[in-house]
Order: structure tokens, then C-alpha cells, then sequence
């Protein structure tokens, strides 16, 4: 089925359309698993795998967790197809995740036959309804001649402004119906401005006030790698002399071996970018939205300081903080306009200062995790090891839990758009799936997934599509043979009732083998680093499990509702 | 402090708008005393209007979240002040954005 073949008065079916919208947008690569109500669209893709290729997974909260984090380390949309009813449900904790994670994905359902709707017939579901809270927008598709209209808006909306996840319903008898094909991509639509025209005066008020402050300090979030604008903001900083924190998500946009990167923030964060938060005089948060996680307790957050917050999302500005100066604009054109604007300056007193905690964190904290000489494995010196080996480059993809603190923590992310994890939602399961969608949109580049006990068993059966497809993604299970975080909450805050937060684990590297996955286990600190190793020089998939230190503790912790100043080092 | 607040949203004729607009009250547990929906004279425009009673600081925070739905043209919203002898009724309405 030759592209060139089809013109304006080619006649195919909307099944087929699907497939050629997703060409015609440029899509190579997308995830999926066929179902009843979408096989006229399984049949048309059938003619095209050699312009397409379609990744089978196990379970459609795979594709879509692929698909995110495909979409993570490119600059393009992840894609995803399933059926109605529990195929398009499965999607729904993805479209969650990827909506709090600002991540930009198409998904495509399969729906009954648009006169089978609303009648409780064989898998339908109102896949509208249930999805329109975690969709940035969503629509139904009931006529063949609708297909590339919706799937060109479907594609605009998801990339543009602040990006989020879109979902196209379309019926059976849409997938069979016959149309014209025609594709335009959309380029605007009415009464929807996703970037927003940059604000000049209020930029040169910014200016202002960091030019006359003694300590200014900036906040880095998404928003940076969303706009590309990971050169603009080291050119700020370094211009100003302004040291830069990252949230989680931010993690990867500033070099972490930056003279000028002061840390972490965040529950787990570092030290002294959590307590100097609450002294700094002008705070410059930068596409980022002060996630609880960050803040602490919120009417005690930074309120000596002067807030300056650049975000793309207007709903963002003003929504947790008072901010002084709020700006709606493109992190990229904001910063470019503000390097241009303020005065070359440093502010080594300041930066000082952050040296101070850093030596204390180092001491109480930091050296003790990473070069224990006796006793189990810690995670953090597991991580440092990679982080090491792997020079700091590799694409590290993480779950939820202790184990992504730990990573956040102690890789030293060197390129952008290297850490992909679930930040918003939390959402445990999503590494392995969003591992190897990475790999697939970065394949030069070495994809680790670093994964707790937990999380691993909640998707571990895309070991079927990692191995089916050859994916030679990086697995790093690190096992204390406990839901860690919640069990030391539950040490912490819970009086140590461990309430079934111990796991009786399988035999992960049989379960691996069994996929055809080489793999290894791990428990000696003199093995650890041959074990790396062997890990990193695999030319296929490799998973290796690492037994740690069953009831360890991530430090510093700012507890749950308090300020960061009450952030804990022990 | 709670006060009583009409918002106007102006849509795209798109069936899920509706939703989405409810929604965005009912996740913040704002709820709603009063709704209007009516398509327009231009048949792509559908105009609703809501009453419902909140804070001034959420209010501000749902008219940014209604602008930023996709198939939403425009969000204004009034609060309902009381008729006193030195504010007539013909003002008991206040334009807030």
C-alpha cells in the first residue's frame, strides 16, 4: 500500500485513515494492544508495517506508560491505541499520570458501533466520561470523514502550550465507514492561544527585582525541558550568578556537576535547597508548580521572599503561592528576554551559604549512604555506582517509592531530558513499560530503569513485549523485599505497625530468564560494581536484581504537612 | 468567607463541554446552585451560566481553570453583593473579570 498511491479522491476506510493521520503526523513508532472494537484499525495497520511500527504490549496501562515515556525523551507525542470498554479503562491511570506529568499523548480507542452506544453492549463504555478528567481534551468520532480532523486537533492540542494527554474515541462503524482522505495538520484553533504573547513590561519588572537582590534563587521545573529551554536557563544563571534547584520533574534541565546547581528539592530533597528556600530574597520558579511535595506546608513557604513565577499555564500562577509577579510566557522566550535584560552579577555570599548545608548533609547524610563499609547493600550507593559508571549520561527511568528518591538524589544527570519518572500521580508500575518506551524513542542512548520490588511486580509482564521486540533496555531492581516508603512512613509516623507492607518476593531473575531476559542477582558489596558492569556492557535487555537494606530510610525528609524548615537529616 | 458568584462561560457547541465544566466545580467540591446552558443564535456557540458559592480566592482560581479548557472562548464572573440603602439593587451584581 504505497503512500504516494492515495490523492484526494482515494476512497478508504476510516480504519485506514487512522493509520494514515498517524503517518501523516509523523508518528514512527506507537504502542497498543487490539480488542473487538478496534480491529478494522489492527486490519488497515496489517498493509503498513513497513511505515509504521506497532509495539504489542501485555496490557494497555503498558502501552500508554510506553507511550509517556517515549514522549519524555523526544520531542514528539507518545501514541497509543487500545479497544473499548477494559481496554480503553486500562488507559485511564496512564491519562492520570501523563495529565499531572504534563506529558503529551494521543490515545486512540476503539468504540462500539455508534448505535450500540448507551446500551450496556459487549465492552462499551463511556470512555468520554470517564476519561474527561484526566484529558486535556477528548472527543468522540462517529462518521469515517471526521477521522483526520479529530486526530489532526487531537495532535495540535497535545503538543502545544502546556502539553498534556488527548484521547479520540471512534466508533466501529466510523473504523468501517468509507471517506475521502485528505490530511491537514492543524496548526491553530479559534479561541485557543497555547502560547501566550510575552509580556515585555512585567519581564522588565523581573529584571528589576533580580538585579537589586542580594539573594535570588531559582526554581527549575518541567516547564524547562518542555520548552527546550535548557541553554537559556544556564545562560540566565550563569549571567546573574543565581543558584538553580530542580523539582523532580526539573531533574536533568540544569547539569548536576554545574558550579551553580544547588540540588534537589522536594520531600527527599536536599538540604540546603529546601531550607534556603525560606531565605532567599527574590525566588524565580520557572515552569514549575509548587507541588506539595515542594512546599511543605504551605503558609510557611518562602514568605520572606519576593516571588517571581514564570509558568505557561495562566490556572498555575497565584494557585499555591503569592506570588508578587506572575507571568504567563514561554520558559524558553522568558528566559532568552531576561538573560538579555538583567545585569551580570554573583552572589557568592549567598551561594555560600548553601555550601554551609551542603557539608552537613554530606556529613550526616550523604557520605554514610553512599560509602558504607559494612552491613547490606543501600540503595543510594547502588545509584551512585551507576551514576558513575554510566558518567552521568544515561536515561534513567524510575518508579515510585524510595528507590526514585534515592536515584533523584544521587544520579548526577549531565544531558537533558534524562530522567523520566511518575512525579504527579505517583504511579507505581510505570518504569518498565516507560523504560522501554524510551529506549525505542532514544535507541543510541542507554535507558536504565531502576525499580523497586513493588512497582516491578505491578507491570512486570512488559518483560513479554521487551523481549518480543528485543529492546535492550536496562533493569535495576532494587529489593528490600518491602513497600519501603510506605513502611517507613509507617516506622515513622505509624509507630513501626507494619501494616502489610511486607512482600514475600519471587525469583526475579528466573522470572526474567523465563522471557528469555539475561539476568543476575546481587547482595555483596564487593560484587556490585562487576555486576554494574556486565549490566551496562549487555547488548540486549539485562536485568539485575539488587538486594538492599531491608528497613533503610531515605533522608533528609521534610515530614508530611510541615515546613521545609523542619526538614530532618536523621 | 463565602459569597455568592454567577460565572458566564462562553463554548464552542461541543457536547463534552458540559462536562468538563461540571467537573471542574466538583473535583473542588464547589458546588453548583444554579446552571444555564442554551445554545446561541450562532449555532457553533453554546453560553452557560452558573451560580454557585465560594470563596474569592477559589472563584478566581475556577474562572482560570474554565478559561483553560479547550473548547472555552471566554469565563467571566460577578459576585452577588447585598442591597443596602447606599448600593441599589440595580448594582447587586459586581464584575469581577
Amino acid at each position: 500500500m504505497e503512500s504516494e498511491t492515495l490523492n484526494k479522491t482515494t476512497t478508504i476506510t476510516g480504519a485506514e485513515a487512522v493509520i494514515r493521520c498517524l503517518i501523516d503526523e509523523g508518528v514512527s513508532t506507537f504502542f497498543g494492544y487490539p480488542g473487538g472494537a478496534i480491529m478494522p484499525v489492527y486490519d488497515a495497520l496489517y498493509d503498513y508495517q513497513d511505515k509504521i511500527e506497532h509495539i504489542l504490549v501485555r496490557h494497555e496501562q503498558g502501552a500508554i506508560h510506553a507511550a509517556e515515556g517515549y514522549a519524555r525523551v523526544s520531542d514528539k507525542p507518545g501514541v497509543c491505541m487500545a479497544t473499548s470498554g477494559p481496554g480503553a479503562t486500562n488507559l485511564i491511570t496512564g491519562l492520570a499520570d501523563a495529565i499531572a506529568d504534563s506529558t503529551p499523548l494521543v490515545c486512540i480507542t476503539g468504540q462500539v458501533a455508534s448505535s450500540l452506544l448507551g446500551t450496556d453492549a459487549f465492552q462499551e463504555t463511556d470512555v468520554i466520561g470517564i476519561s474527561t478528567p484526566v484529558t486535556k481534551w477528548n472527543c468522540i468520532v462517529t462518521k469515517a470523514e471526521d477521522i483526520p480532523a479529530a486526530l489532526a486537533k487531537a495532535f495540535y492540542i497535545a503538543q502545544s502550550g502546556r502539553p498534556g494527554p488527548v484521547l479520540v474515541d471512534i466508533t466501529k462503524d466510523a473504523q468501517f465507514g468509507k471517506m475521502k482522505y485528505e490530511y491537514k495538520k492543524c496548526e491553530a484553533l479559534k479561541h485557543y492561544n497555547p502560547t501566550p504573547v510575552l509580556p515585555l513590561e512585567q519581564l522588565k519588572q523581573a529584571a528589576k527585582l533580580i538585579n537589586e537582590a542580594q539573594a535570588p534563587y531559582i526554581l527549575a521545573g518541567q516547564g524547562i525541558l518542555l520548552s527546550g529551554a535548557q541553554n537559556e536557563l544556564v545562560a540566565f544563571a550563569e549571567k546573574a550568578g543565581i543558584p538553580v534547584a530542580s523539582t523532580l520533574l526539573g531533574l536533568s534541565a540544569f547539569p548536576c556537576d554545574h558550579p551553580l546547581y544547588a540540588g534537589f528539592l522536594g520531600m527527599h530533597g536536599n538540604y540546603a535547597p529546601n531550607l534556603l528556600t525560606n531565605k532567599c530574597d527574590v525566588l524565580i520558579a520557572i515552569g514549575m508548580r509548587f507541588d506539595d511535595r515542594v512546599t511543605g506546608k504551605v503558609d510557611q513557604y518562602a514568605k520572606q521572599a519576593t516571588v517571581i513565577h514564570i509558568d505557561i499555564d495562566a490556572s498555575e500562577l497565584n494557585k499555591i503561592v503569592d506570588t508578587k509577579l506572575p507571568i504567563q510566557a514561554d520558559a524558553k522566550e522568558a528566559l532568552s528576554a531576561l538573560t538579555g535584560l538583567v545585569n551580570k552579577n554573583e552572589h557568592s555570599e549567598w551561594f555560600n551559604r548553601f555550601k554551609a548545608f551542603d557539608q552537613q548533609e554530606k556529613e550526616k547524610v550523604t557520605d554514610k549512604v553512599l560509602f558504607p563499609t559494612e552491613g547490606q547493600l543501600k540503595m543510594a550507593e547502588v545509584v551512585h555506582r551507576l551514576s558513575e559508571l554510566t558518567k552521568g549520561e544515561a536515561i534513567i527511568v524510575t518508579d515510585v517509592g524510595q528507590h526514585q528518591m534515592v536515584a533523584s538524589r544521587y544520579y548526577r544527570f549531565k544531558k537533558s531530558k534524562s530522567n523520566v519518572t511518575s512525579g504527579g500521580l505517583g504511579t507505581m508500575g510505570f518504569a518498565l513499560p516507560a523504560a522501554f518506551g524510551a529506549k525505542l524513542a532514544q535507541p543510541a542512548r542507554e535507558v536504565i530503569a531502576i525499580i523497586g520490588d513493588g512497582g516491578f511486580q505491578m507491570t512486570l509482564q512488559e518483560l513479554g513485549t521487551i523481549f518480543q521486540y528485543k529492546i535492550p533496555v536496562k533493569i535495576v531492581i532494587l529489593n528490600n523485599n518491602f513497600l519501603g516508603m510506605v513502611r517507613q512512613w509507617q516506622q515513622l509516623f505509624f509507630e513501626k505497625r507494619y501494616s502489610f507492607t511486607e512482600m514475600c518476593n519471587p525469583d526475579f531473575v528466573a522470572i526474567a530468564k523465563g522471557y528469555k531476559i539475561e539476568g543476575e542477582k546481587v547482595e555483596q558489596r564487593e560484587d556490585l560494581s562487576a555486576s554494574l558492569k556486565r549490566l551496562l556492557a549487555a547488548q540486549e535487555a539485562y536485568l539485575l536484581e539488587v538486594v538492599v537494606e531491608t528497613e533503610e530510610n531515605v533522608f533528609p525528609m521534610v515530614p508530611a504537612g510541615a515546613s521545609i524548615d523542619e526538614i530532618r537529616l536523621e | 468567607m463565602t459569597n455568592t458568584y454567577t460565572i458566564h462561560v462562553l463554548g464552542n457547541n461541543e457536547p463534552n463541554l458540559l462536562p468538563r465544566i461540571a467537573l471542574v466545580f466538583n473535583r473542588r467540591r464547589v458546588f453548583i446552585k444554579n446552571l444555564n446552558a442554551s445554545e446561541l443564535s450562532d449555532k457553533s456557540q453554546y453560553s452557560y451560566t452558573l451560580t454557585v458559592e465560594t470563596t474569592p480566592v477559589w472563584a478566581e482560581r475556577i474562572a482560570k481553570q474554565l478559561e483553560k479548557q479547550i473548547d472555552v472562548q471566554s469565563v467571566n464572573y460577578f459576585v452577588h453583593m447585598p442591597v443596602t440603602s447606599d448600593r441599589p439593587a440595580k448594582a447587586e451584581l459586581a464584575y469581577c473579570a
